[in-house]
């Protein structure tokens, strides 16, 4: 008999529908063959599969059994496979009733234990997504991630324990009822952020650039001795970010679903991501890869925070690979089993010492660092990656005698800003530009505009280019950053609501210049 | 060429390398030799002791820019004080129309060079090394650098020497030697800057010293000869007067009367969160205006510290 079950599988963020088909047959020795290009994973399934069955209660028939996994040219990879070959072995077998009618056919996918449990797998919320694209109402997926494919509308999701309640469900005894659609927006309501940034004492400056650099999108390089908070501020940095769209959560998500980060029983991607990978972290972990290529930090980090930490130890070849992704905001990876696209729209927050020891320029303590060993130090992030940064900030070490001062307390409002408050001015800000940028192909905020964009959208008075000659030559500022001048100081009167760039915000934005570095 | 034929003799079994151009008193392209008996070799540098038997040069050798010379050392570890110090004293010098002699050694002595050299002023760099060996690469580019702006590198030690240790400390005998007095910002215990400052004791020259940090490991040996009254106290006021501008700092803080200024002459240097904190001014109103007073050149900032200038 020949039995017909349909799965899906997923290369990179893209979906494709698997047709697993099974023949047992009475003739011939006893065998169990499976092809259609499967990888490990989906060879030892055979064994899962055989184990499962029999633990469930039913028989695995002792004939000649073929297991072909259509489109035989594409490679199959994961333990997702477990769940359709049983199907289909109980139905080829004749234990299920066999369904011909295949456009009604629902999407099975999982992986088994031996004892007929169905297990957690990766990529749930692709199987969803995939099902309503090909219009398919039902689909059966472990009950761990039910949640993750409750938010896609319009198609029921069952959620499955064992192998022998899919049996009992199928073949009418014990109906599964499907789970309730998850709506979005009322899971996005009720995300709070980590830290919030009126947990944050003192820093008023680095504060400040956050701000600027979540409104336009800047990308920001804090140096300072260690302890001086930096960590701290990058963490609550999401937090000023507006909040995630439900469309954005959802690309989010889905990024995270293939990566199979996404937390067991959570439906949604709620905040925005914050990755913060450590120096040690490979190119490869860093953009991504893998033989069945997978998202790497750049694209767990899309549309939220990539934090580097350390940024002159990573390794400069590390480095470098991110510059082409910054660039485009997307991140392609060519492997032998595919190509994948992955979108990796990050911004960059980065934190270095001023030098090896960590104590330059400290209040207090001595730096014992050689001229030469600070400028090999300062050697390690290239140019260009500098180029791609537009704001430099000094971060002081905490005075404490002096936050716990009575002044503080006498106008806290003014210091102790929540992240809600911040946001809301940030959000402002992102809307003069969205407004700004609408007839302009590939440029959403003012970090993104080209030279000739700069020109057109940040135009001077008289006064205030004469202020900024005069800072040009004063701080001998070179014309690259005369241009990122420009941007910030476009954000910063952005901010402020105003729709010229005046002397104030151009002298606040040249504060930023590239000379901590 | 100013030269008698038996010395030339002399120098040629000594230097092989430069045998074959001997005649025209070119050792390789862009080098030159001078000996203390001709018209143009610094009088400073005849009483040197030990003699200084002959000396390479790069550059224009130009009788000028020996005439009015102060030496500017320091330690090879410069702090941002340091940094600074040599902001605010190499340009007075310069006005005051003296050249700058040094030691082409990273740190304090090159940052002299440098400042001096944006300044339009002459300087001279006393090698401890053979005049075209490629110690490092900063120092050669500035070395070309300080022979574009017709200044002078000079060394005792014939093309071709690497440095060793022995010769930076007779080396310092020539920077002494050429200089009127001499500046030490920034020197350790047992560092090479103090070797200086004993040659300029032998030499009866004066030295300044730039007092520094109690908590700074290289300003130790400069506060120790500070202490010893062998060296003379330089404050800003001496930097000053010795630059006949005394007038002109009163002025400019007199100009200003606005709320910033006012509020750092009286607390002293702040950074811009305490600032904020005390005004209950935003932060970026305040870095908009401190720029902009800082354009005006009524403060500075050192160490993320704003101060009244």
């Amino acid at each position: 008999m020949l039995a017909r079950v349909k799965s899906v599988a997923t290369v990179g963020l893209e979906t494709v529908e698997v047709v697993v088909e099974v023949d047992v047959a009475n003739k011939g020795f006893p065998a169990f063959d499976m092809v259609g290009l499967p990888d490990k994973a989906v060879g030892e399934s055979r064994a899962r599969v055989r184990k499962a069955i029999e633990n469930s209660g039913y028989t695995f028939p002792d004939k000649r059994i073929t297991v072909n996994l259509a489109p035989a040219d594409l490679h199959k990879e994961g333990s997702n496979y477990d769940l359709p070959i049983a199907v289909g072995i109980l139905m080829a077998s004749e234990v299920l009733p066999i369904q011909n009618d295949s456009a009604s056919q629902p999407y099975f996918y999982g992986e088994l234990g031996l004892d007929g449990s169905v297990k957690r797998v990766r990529g749930t919320l692709l199987v969803a997504m995939c099902a309503k694209e090909n219009s398919v109402d039902e689909i059966f997926v472990p009950i761990e991630c039910t949640a993750e494919g409750a938010v896609v509308n319009g198609v029921s999701v069952h959620p499955l324990r064992t192998l022998k309640e899919l049996v009992n469900h199928i073949s009418g005894t014990k109906k599964i009822e499907a789970v309730k659609n998850i709506e979005v927006n009322e899971l996005l309501d009720d995300a709070t952020p980590t830290v919030d940034f009126s947990e944050i004492a003192g820093q008023e400056v680095a504060k400040r650039a956050a701000e600027i650099s979540a409104a336009g999108g800047h990308n920001l390089l804090l140096v300072g001795p260690p302890g001086a908070g930096k960590t701290m501020l990058a963490k609550a940095f999401p937090s000023i970010l507006p909040p995630l769209s439900s469309e954005e959560s959802l690309e989010v998500t889905r990024i995270y679903s293939v990566a199979g980060e996404l937390p067991a029983g959570q439906a949604l991607m709620r905040r925005r991501p914050y990755r913060a990978p450590h120096h040690t972290a490979s190119m490869i972990s860093i953009i991504g890869g893998g033989t069945n290529p997978m998202p790497g930090e750049i694209s767990l980090a899309h549309l939220g925070v990539l934090f580097l930490d350390e940024l002159p130890e990573f390794p400069r070849s590390t480095l470098e690979v991110l510059r082409q992704p910054m660039e485009d905001g997307k991140v392609a990876i060519s492997r032998a089993a595919g190509r994948a696209e992955y979108p990796a729209k990050f911004m960059l927050l980065a934190s270095a010492n001023p030098c090896p020891c960590g104590y330059l320029n400290h209040p207090t303590k001595e730096c014992n660092c050689g001229e030469r060993v600070i400028g090999k130090y300062r050697a390690r992030i290239s140019g260009p990656i500098l180029d791609r940064i537009d704001l430099h900030v000094w971060v002081d070490p905490v005075e404490v005698s002096k936050l716990t001062s009575t002044n503080i307390n006498n106008q806290s409002s003014i210091y102790n800003e929540s992240s809600e408050q911040i946001c809301e001015r940030v959000r402002k800000a992102r809307v003069m530009q969205a407004s700004r940028f609408v007839s302009e192909k590939g440029i959403y905020n003012n970090a993104q505009m080209s030279n000739k964009s700069v020109k057109k959208y940040c135009e001077l008075n008289d006064a205030t280019s004469q202020f900024l000659q005069a800072a040009v030559v004063k701080y001998s500022l070179s014309a690259r950053a005369y241009f990122k001048v420009l941007k910030v100081a476009r954000t910063i009167a952005d901010l402020a609501g105003d729709l010229t760039v005046n002397v104030s915000h151009v002298a606040e934005a040249v504060q930023y210049r590239e000379s901590v570095w | 060429m100013h030269r008698t034929l038996p010395r030339a003799l002399f120098f040629m079994n000594l230097l092989i390398i430069s045998r074959n151009s001997c005649h025209t008193g070119e050792v390789n392209e862009g080098i030159g030799e001078i000996y203390p008996e001709d018209n143009s070799f610094p009088r400073s540098l005849i009483k040197v002791a030990p003699n200084i038997k002959k000396l390479w040069y790069r550059g224009t050798f130009d009788d000028a820019i020996f005439d009015k010379c102060v030496a500017v050392v320091g330690s090879r570890h410069m702090s941002r004080y340091g940094k600074q110090v040599i902001s605010e004293l190499v340009p007075r010098l310069i006005l005051a129309g003296y050249s700058i002699v040094s030691g082409l050694m990273y740190g304090i002595d090159q940052e002299a060079h440098k400042i001096a050299l944006q300044n339009n002023g002459k300087v001279i760099a006393v090698l401890g090394y053979g005049i075209d060996y490629d110690c490092e690469e900063g120092a050669t580019m500035l070395a070309n650098k300080i022979v574009e702006n017709g200044g002078a590198i000079l060394s005792e030690y014939a093309p071709g020497s690497i440095s060793q240790r022995w010769m930076f400390p007779q080396r310092n005998r020539i920077v002494v030697g050429l200089a009127e007095s001499v500046f030490i910002v920034e020197a350790g215990e047992k560092s090479g800057s103090l070797n200086t400052a004993e040659w300029a004791i032998k030499m009866k020259k004066k030295i300044y010293g730039v007092p520094g940090s109690m908590f700074s490991s290289t300003s130790m040996g400069i506060n120790r000869l500070i202490a010893s009254g062998q060296a003379k106290l330089l404050t800003m006021k001496e930097v000053e007067e010795w630059s006949g501008d005394a007038s002109r700092h009163e002025d400019k803080v007199l100009q200003s009367h606005d709320e910033l200024t006012t509020i750092l002459k009286i607390d002293g240097p702040m950074s811009v969160n305490e600032l904020s904190r005390k005004t209950g001014k935003s932060v970026g109103d305040l870095l908009a205006q401190l720029l902009q007073a800082e354009l005006k050149g009524q403060v500075n900032e050192e160490r993320s510290l704003w101060k009244v200038v």
